[in-house]
């Protein structure tokens, strides 16, 4: 697969995005998740990214089959019935077209995530014309969560381990939470405070007046085709979305 | 403490910068906002047109990015520091409670959190990344960063008003910007995904359609239940976190500096 800078995959998921929701044709929807998926296949990411928005799409599947479908006053075609429920065939076919709107929405976001390479996401911020802060806390937060989820769990054994935090029902829950989250806080903040001084002393001296010493690679044409996509999909979004898309 | 000794000095650019942008980011919402509901599409049976799905999701984003664009520079470095340790909060506790049965979300304890901390342009810009950053993990999330904005602004704003002072007034000012963010959310969750995030604020949402309101009005009063409780329960974690913190680590921020600065601390 060709390797893009980290802002054209940006734009090329942007662009999908908004032209699928703009279009809201169930036949896009399906064609760009599909897409997603075989990419993901090329990338050998196909797995992760059927997994993890599986487990996006899972519960909001199920709530737009419940607030369109399942109880649904207005649709005359009925399927199901019975007692507070009347499935009708609108009803299904709108919580589906809802439905593969958002598996497309969900699919290219998710494969770019799973694509980028997040070190050049970074770097690539850090040399935009964008405050340099942005990307410190970009690069920062993307370590953070799984240090972050990796403490709670070491937390959690040596509470596990000193005997605290049992009991049952609510307030067992509760009370182990508490134990978890106190110092789960605190060690944060103490880290973060730790992290300020070191800033507060170097400053924010980012952006492309400073060298980088790898820069992330871009071909030439890959800045003028990101843009061109992202004006060409704003200008079709607005003309499908004036047309009222269906 | 000392402001840094590299730090370009503010110029008179700079400070309009900081000042219009926000402001015409919390214009472009305020908009897209009063357009989705003034203007809202008529359910046909077939659906819903898909012109307010892009204008929700575009509006709010692009009012979003302007808000963090002029807020971001002119941070602390403390406050800078802190919101990424509110951003893995938001993620790490959000997840966990989005995939249970139950109607609340506590996925903004870290930037209300940080509002408490580090001030409302801490609060708004933790809100707006938060949104940003974690769609890496979940894209649905992508077009509520409007909302999670004004939570983290709301936040500041209680912080400023002496809620770390009295900790009892935390779920009041909780419940006050839930109202606000159910507002604000809701136009997303009904124009963008027809639906909530969770299953048991879908079968709400489903209760009140069964009972005749239209796709915003039931999501509207999903939200109404839903949100305010759980800001309430937020700001009051958030709160009682901030009060366990030891006084040398609290007063390394600035909201705390100026409420440690005023008589009856």
């Amino acid at each position: 697969m060709i390797r893009l800078h980290p802002f054209t995959g940006l734009a090329l998921a942007v662009a999908a995005a908004l032209l699928t929701l703009a279009a809201d044709r169930w036949w896009l929807s399906l064609a760009v998740t599909t897409a997603a998926v075989c990419l993901a296949v090329l990338a050998g990411t196909a797995t992760r990214l059927i997994l993890t928005a599986g487990a996006v799409l899972a519960p909001l599947w199920l709530s737009q089959l419940m607030v369109h479908a399942l109880f649904d006053t207005a649709g005359s075609e009925v399927l199901v019935t019975g007692g507070p429920v009347r499935l009708t065939l609108e009803g299904l076919t709108t919580a589906g077209g809802l439905g593969l709107r958002a598996a497309a929405f969900v699919s290219v976001f998710l494969l770019y995530s799973l694509t980028v390479d997040r070190i050049e996401l970074v770097r690539a911020i850090d040399a935009a014309r964008v405050p340099a802060q942005l990307g410190y806390i970009v690069a920062a937060t993307l370590a953070l969560v799984p240090a972050t989820a990796d403490r709670a769990r070491a937390i959690e054994q040596a509470q596990a381990v000193r005997g605290a935090g049992d009991g049952s029902g609510a307030v067992g829950w509760l009370r182990r939470k508490r134990l978890l989250a106190v110092p789960l806080v605190l060690s944060s903040i103490q880290d973060a405070t730790e992290r300020s001084v070191q800033l507060q002393l170097r400053g924010f001296a980012g952006g492309s007046s400073r060298t980088q010493l790898h820069p992330v690679p871009a071909r030439s044409w890959e800045k003028p085709f990101g843009l061109l996509v992202l004006c060409l999909a704003a200008a079709a979004a607005v003309l499908l979305a004036s047309q009222g898309g269906r | 403490m000392s402001t840094s000794l590299t730090l370009p000095s503010n110029t008179g650019s700079t400070l309009l910068r900081s000042r219009i942008l926000p402001l015409l980011g919390a214009a472009v919402i305020a908009a897209t906002y009063l357009m989705l509901v003034l203007l809202q599409p008529v359910e046909a049976a077939a659906g819903l047109s898909s012109w307010p799905a892009v204008t929700a999701f575009a509006g709010y984003l692009a009012g979003a990015i302007l808000l963090l664009v002029g807020v971001l520079p002119q941070l602390p470095p403390s406050a800078v520091a802190i919101i990424p340790v509110g951003l893995a909060l938001n993620i790490v506790l959000g997840q966990f409670v989005g995939s249970t049965l139950v109607p609340l979300y506590l996925d903004s304890i870290g930037t209300v959190l940080v509002g408490l901390l580090a001030g409302r342009s801490a609060g708004a810009a933790t809100g707006v990344l938060g949104s940003l950053v974690w769609s890496l993990f979940n894209p649905t999330v992508l077009p509520f960063a409007a909302g999670a904005a004004a939570i983290g602004y709301l936040a500041g704003t209680a912080g400023r008003l002496g809620v770390l002072r009295r900790v009892y007034w935390a779920p009041v000012a909780g419940f006050l910007t839930g109202v606000v963010a159910a507002v604000l959310s809701a136009p997303v969750a009904a124009f963008v995904y027809g639906g909530t995030s969770g299953a048991a604020t879908g079968a709400l949402v489903a209760m009140f359609r069964a009972m005749g309101d239209g796709l915003l009005a039931s999501i509207t009063k999903q939200a109404l239940i839903s949100d305010p409780a759980d800001k309430a329960l937020a700001f009051l974690v958030a709160a009682l976190l901030v009060a366990a913190l030891p006084r040398r680590i609290r007063l390394q921020f600035p909201q705390v500096q100026r409420q440690a600065s005023r008589p009856g601390e």
